[in-house]
């Protein structure tokens, strides 16, 4: 303690702006982990909130998918011995047109039974209107609310409240008053209660229910009930209690966790060597410092713990700033991710409360502290080893150890050799991560060496470009490659994770496109939702007949879409006329024979898979599936397999007479309206509006609005990897100013001497800039290197571990067109203020430096 | 009735035979009080068809007209929970009233939905409670507990 008082603290104050920048890549980790988790976990928080709030005394929930299921279930779910009281719900987020209120959640409950189940705790329950459930019942506009939500939007009893139904926008009654507490507080406080069959046939349910709620006698297990209705409903049915649903929530934006992990992981990982750049140079620059304590009696034991408690101390600095800093940025995160959940799985809710745990604090703390230590690990062990007489003798510090280049090769080759053992190999299983990290341990070992080549490379193109500045440069590179490798590391690895990341959205982003063209080619769509990914409005089978009977419409294909359980996963469900489809859409299989999979499909006989959902299952053409429905498993041979990005969690495209047999649900999500030749779009979409909006909710998409929604989407789904491209290239730049100070600190003597025997300051700014030009140069051509290797091992996991999509290996070289004149530019920017610092200096000083 | 006076299950017993008929008609009249003694009336018509314990009811509201049309309607039963629908205009549809929710408090009142059913004297306990005059004419007060 004392020594890090009187030794290190005096340093630190010293090169106070060294310091925070060496801190930099620590605090940008931790913050990203800390806002990450923290938005993530407030999500999944309220999202949680909204069902607990919901659920009431609910033991057990009874659900079939998104498809819904028969009112005829309800008769048998209530006839179990040991069910209590069982009641229907259905779930729909409406628009409300209020300024500033976005959605309402409505939850349709039966007003009769549901009351055993839920505390409505109603404001003034002795209002005759709020206390006739005759009127509530009778008046199918009527709508329980939260006097919070009544506040805010000026509402009373009897108020009127426009909402946007099936039947388009219809005024409903403020017929009752929640207090703000238990079921009021759902989703953020803004829900509202009404009658479940009036809600049926508001938001186009026809006679089906989303759900039963349900409780059990008291002293009956709720196991054994739960195993009674599993047997009497059927694989089709999931029986879970409220809590399970959160937790599916929470897989789905686990997504984001993982997202989150790898940015933080990959900042705290670049930031590692930023430190440990800082801490090799600082142990070089104060070896007298060290000589005189060894000689003083400190042992080797004193100095390794110095130097590593200053490693400790500098991560928990940087560690309480990274959480501080992701704190204040966690609620911004919690409403993007709240808000992609919303658009990409429709999944909507609001994270009202943003709080950071105490144990990921914890955590947070204790992984930037840990990834301080191994930074200054070996920079502590050569501290340690330094000798005190070599150490007092002036000068002597500038010849650096060739030793354990050796050693490093060796080591590098070991790696490659195990990277390429791997891809030869076809990476199966646990390999593909092997090599993956095989071919980064590679790259970092090289560093120096390959640092060193590069710059010997660049020395007679700097020298015929600049004879004497260009030359002072390349050589400050050669003499000195331990100073530059840490921060060559941290830009590589910045790069390359640009590059893989980069590679992985164009990559993503092209085969969208390839897959809109094929199979995406409908003049118009014609949607229940304007958001396309929520599937519980539904259109009458009928519709499609008026569709059909307007001027200009060739053909209507009905497509009903919803997710069910499969194989433990959420996966979409999509009911297609398939042979109507394949006329039109001629997507081809990947898997199995084009013409056989369609005509097996449309004739009922088998599915169709999307290619990431066989992918990840370890499906194949003839495998027979159990698709679980209302009427029992439903098996069928897998017909093929084509390219799909309906839905990240994979899509199994059946015919839609198989659909209505199993589920007995006509109900239609979206038509797809192609046009005879040369009938104008818009002409169409406004005979449809005309003939059919009047007594339906719809919304009608041209195919140009579905494409740039889709890919919208895909940009929205892709900000997150351009926050962790943003981070990188943060560190990059962060890594070359840190370096750069560190190297003119450093080399203050060299420069003074330079100056001295005629320099002029002009000349050693220009060096400095080069210097630091071909630093950016350097990092950039390996950076370059290790992400072709990086995007190949990233779409390999990608493809088989993540998402089971199959894109193709394409080099971003649109990134890397950007990347070469910003990072270059980020390296003449960065070398401005050590510039300047070189040559403001007084010369004597410089001459006696160290 | 002098002769049945001092006991309450012949009282209802005969109370019971006298009511029955192939069919029968009400209309009536349906107030609640509320805890602020504010007073909603509700008229409704009552139809009945068929012997005592295998009879079909139905209750029809009449007024005012934002319950106008909702009817409940009954199949009693002798051996079993008599079955129950509700039928509601607005929407244009039944809806079936679960045995579980019989107990439930029959739209605001203080009786239930199985209080609707037709009941065997057997069912219940009798109490002769005291003799009233109700508008104008003598009754019996009875309390009746089931068992």
């Amino acid at each position: 303690m004392i020594l890090l008082k009187l030794i290190s603290w005096q340093y630190v104050r010293r090169h106070l702006l060294r310091s925070g920048l060496t801190l930099a890549g620590i605090i940008l980790g931790v913050a990203v982990f800390v806002g990450m988790h923290t938005a993530n976990q407030a999500v999944v928080f309220a999202f949680q909130k909204t069902i607990d709030s919901i659920a009431g005394s609910t033991q057990l929930q009874v659900s079939s998918g998104e498809t819904g299921f028969d009112e005829e279930v309800l008769e048998r779910v209530q006839a179990i011995d040991g069910v209590r009281v069982a009641v229907p719900v259905i779930e729909a987020v409406v628009k409300t047109g209020l300024p500033g209120q976005g959605n309402l959640l409505i939850l349709g409950v039966d007003m009769l039974g549901d009351r055993s189940l839920r505390s409505y705790d109603l404001e003034s329950k002795d209002d005759n209107a709020i206390d006739d459930p005759l009127v509530f019942l009778a008046q199918p506009d009527s709508l329980m609310i939260g006097s919070q939500f009544a506040a805010d939007n000026h509402l009373a009893l009897n108020s009127r409240l426009k909402l946007s139904t099936m039947q388009g926008d219809k005024q409903f009654t403020v017929r009752g008053v929640m207090k703000t507490s238990g079921l009021a507080t759902a989703f953020g406080g803004k829900l509202a209660v009404m009658d479940v069959y009036a809600a049926q046939k508001m938001f186009g349910r026809g006679r089906k229910f989303d759900r039963i709620d349900l409780a059990v006698i008291d002293g009956v297990s709720v196991e054994s009930v739960h195993a009674q209705l599993q047997s009497a409903l059927g694989p089709g049915f999931q029986i879970q209690s409220p809590s399970s649903r959160g937790r599916e929530f929470e897989s789905i934006s686990g997504i984001y966790r993982m997202s989150a992990n790898i940015s933080s992981l990959f900042a705290l990982f670049i930031g590692m060597f930023i430190i440990y750049n800082t801490f090799a140079i600082a142990v070089t620059q104060r070896r007298s410092e060290i000589g005189i304590l060894r000689a003083l009696g400190a042992t080797q034991r004193q100095i390794r713990l110095l130097f590593l408690s200053e490693s400790a101390v500098a991560g928990l600095i940087a560690s309480t700033i990274g959480v501080l800093v992701g704190i204040a940025i966690s609620r911004g995160l919690a409403a993007y991710i709240g808000g992609l959940l919303g658009e990409v799985y429709g999944l909507a809710d609001r994270a009202e409360e943003v709080s950071a745990n105490p144990a990921l604090i914890g955590a947070a703390l204790a992984i930037g502290v840990v990834t301080s230590i191994i930074a200054g690990f070996i920079p502590a062990r050569n501290a340690a080893r330094i000798d005190p007489i070599k150490a007092l003798q002036k000068g002597r510090y500038q010849s650096l150890s060739e030793g354990e280049n050796r050693a490093r090769r060796i080591g590098a080759f070991g790696c490659a050799a195990v990277a390429i053992g791997c891809f030869v190999a076809g990476a199966p299983g646990p390999l593909l991560y092997i090599g993956f990290l095989g071919s980064l341990f590679c790259a970092l070992l090289l560093v120096p060496a390959l640092g060193l080549w590069i710059s010997k490379a660049l020395r007679p193109a700097l020298k015929a470009a600049f004879p004497v500045e260009g030359t002072l440069a390349a050589d400050s590179l050669i003499q000195a490659p331990r100073r530059t490798s840490g921060v060559v590391a941290a830009l590589m690895l910045s790069i390359a994770l640009i590059i893989g990341l980069g590679g992985v959205a164009r990559a993503s982003y092209s085969s969208i496109v390839r897959w809109l063209n094929i199979s995406l080619n409908p003049d118009l769509f014609v949607s229940a939702t304007e958001t396309l990914v929520e599937h519980n409005y539904r259109f009458p089978a009928s519709v499609g007949d008026q569709i059909r009977g307007v001027d200009g419409v060739d053909q209507v294909h009905p497509v009903r879409a919803a997710r069910i359980p499969f194989r433990g996963t959420q996966v979409l469900l999509i009911a297609v006329d398939v042979a109507g489809m394949h006329n039109r859409a001629r997507t081809p299989a990947v898997q199995g024979d084009t013409e056989r999979m369609y005509k097996l499909a449309a004739d009922g006989g088998g599915v169709i898979l999307g290619d990431n959902l066989a992918l990840i299952k370890g499906i194949r053409v003839g495998d027979e599936i159990e698709i679980p429905s209302p009427k029992g498993n439903l098996k069928l041979p897998v017909a093929g397999v084509v390219l799909d990005y309906s839905d990240q969690q994979g899509a199994i495209l059946i015919d839609r007479s198989v659909y209505i047999r199993y589920w007995n649900d006509d109900s239609v999500n979206i038509f797809r309206v192609y046009l005879k030749p040369g009938v104008s779009d818009e002409k169409v979409r406004q005979a449809i509006l005309d003939r059919v909006g009047g007594t339906n909710r719809l919304f009608i998409f041209t195919n140009r609005e579905i494409r740039a929604y889709i890919l919208r989407i895909t940009d929205q789904w892709f900000g997150l990897t351009y926050v962790q491209i943003a981070v990188a290239v943060m560190i990059a730049i962060l890594g070359i100013v840190n370096t750069l100070t560190v190297s003119i600190t450093d080399r203050r003597r060299e420069l003074g001497v330079l100056q001295a025997v005629g320099a002029i300051r002009w000349q050693i700014r220009r060096t400095v800039w080069i210097e630091s030009i071909a630093i950016g140069l350097v990092g950039l051509i390996l950076g370059f290197g290790l992400g072709a290797i990086q995007l190949y091992y990233i779409l390999e996991i990608s493809r088989r571990d993540i998402a089971g999509i199959r894109l193709d290996y394409t080099y971003p070289f649109g990134v890397v067109s950007l990347l070469v004149p910003l990072i270059l530019g980020a390296a003449l920017l960065s070398a401005l203020g050590p510039a300047e610092s070189a040559v403001r200096g007084s010369l004597v000083e410089a001459l006696e430096y160290e | 009735m002098a002769a049945y006076a001092q006991d309450a299950r012949q009282i209802m017993e005969e109370a019971q035979n006298r009511s029955r008929s192939k069919s029968q008609k009400y209309e009536g009249t349906l107030e609640v009080v509320d805890a602020r003694s504010k007073v909603t009336t509700k008229r409704w018509e009552f139809l009945r068809t068929g012997s005592f314990g295998d009879s079909k009811s139905l209750l029809r509201f009449t007024d005012p007209a934002e319950v106008k049309g909702v009817a409940l309607l009954i199949f009693n039963h002798p051996d079993k929970a008599s079955d129950q629908w509700m039928w509601r205009p607005e929407i244009g549809r039944d809806q079936r009233i679960a045995v579980q929710d019989r107990s439930t408090r029959f739209f605001g009142t203080d009786f239930s939905f199985e209080d609707l059913e037709e009941r065997d004297v057997n069912q219940f306990d009798y109490k002769l409670a005291g003799e009233e005059t109700f508008e104008g004419a003598p009754c019996w007060k009875l309390e009746s507990r089931p068992r």
